[in-house]
């Protein structure tokens, strides 16, 4: 009982840390004042967290936070418009990296590649839902390496936060 | 990094590279300028002669379309992001600006289409 009763805690702090940690990447990225050429194109920092607590707490979790990520992000610095979008974004992306976890031979990084650039992809799907613009589908290749590079960086990123946290909550 | 995770890297930056090679394989200058708004084809203007137009969209939605020099670009906008005026000026087929908040699209084409007689009400 009393055990039951600890992990519970110990899994709403994990939660709220995971959640902070995810806002707080969050935060950091909307600052810089970076480009990536293409509008909209961006690193997605968030995704380390994402990627960190998909590993962490598994799939279930790292959804609840995920989403609860967006929702909050997009009331704290973004609009409506920029909520749904992410959320797309979001959606897409952890579904193909829970996918990819469970598949055998992938790393932590390979899953953030994947997620990196199907987040890419479910927002160009959004963007052509929208506006239907078929010519927005040039911007598939485009994306499709922003996406993977953009991933590659965190999902190297997320691995180097696992291998130094995991210990100390292990503990 | 696994093996498997190098093999996806790869396939996705070869079939990336391969579409960026089809994109400007593909495009050629254009000559006009289509508007959509909300998924109707608003205006269609030649980028050969050097106009501003104001897009209105929605409530009080506004984005400055400026053709110049055979280019496109939206020189100012009123959406929360912005993007459309960050991104570059187009002049080639295959190129578009966006405008998600305003449901706009602005893009370049080679020659009209006969069978949208829609195209030349403006």
């Amino acid at each position: 009982m009393t055990k039951n009763k600890k992990s519970k805690v110990k899994k709403i702090a994990e939660y709220a840390c995971l959640l902070a940690f995810a806002m707080m990447v969050s935060y950091v990225e909307a600052l810089l004042p970076f480009q990536l050429g293409i509008p909209g194109a961006k690193l997605g920092l968030a995704n380390v967290a994402i990627v960190f607590a998909l590993y962490l707490i598994g799939a279930r979790g790292a959804f609840c936070i995920n989403i609860s990520r967006v929702i909050l992000c997009g009331l704290l610095f973004g609009n409506m418009y920029s909520m749904l979008y992410s959320l797309a974004g979001a959606i897409f992306s952890l579904l193909i990296m829970i996918f990819l976890k469970k598949l055998p031979g992938f790393s932590m990084i390979g899953v953030s590649i994947a997620g990196g650039v199907m987040h890419n992809m479910g927002q160009l799907c959004i963007a052509v839902f929208i506006t239907s613009v078929p010519v927005l589908l040039y911007y598939v290749p485009f994306l499709m390496i922003i996406g993977a590079v953009t991933g590659l960086l965190n999902g190297w990123l997320a691995k180097a936060v696992c291998d130094r946290v995991k210990k100390q909550i292990e503990k | 990094m696994k093996k498997a995770d190098v093999i996806l890297l790869i396939v996705i930056l070869v079939l990336g590279m391969a579409g960026i090679g089809f994109y400007y394989g593909t495009n050629r200058n254009a000559s006009y300028v289509l508007v959509q708004v909300d998924g109707e084809l608003v205006g269609t203007y030649d980028l050969r002669e050097d106009t501003v137009v104001t897009i209105c969209s929605g409530q009080d939605g506004e984005n400055i379309l400026e053709i110049r020099d055979g280019k496109a670009e939206i020189t100012s906008a009123n959406c929360p992001n912005g993007d459309c005026v960050v991104h570059k000026e187009i002049s080639k087929s295959n190129e578009s600006i966006v405008c998600l908040p305003h449901k706009m699209a602005v893009w370049v084409v080679t020659e009209l289409k006969e069978e949208a007689p829609d195209t030349y009400a403006y």
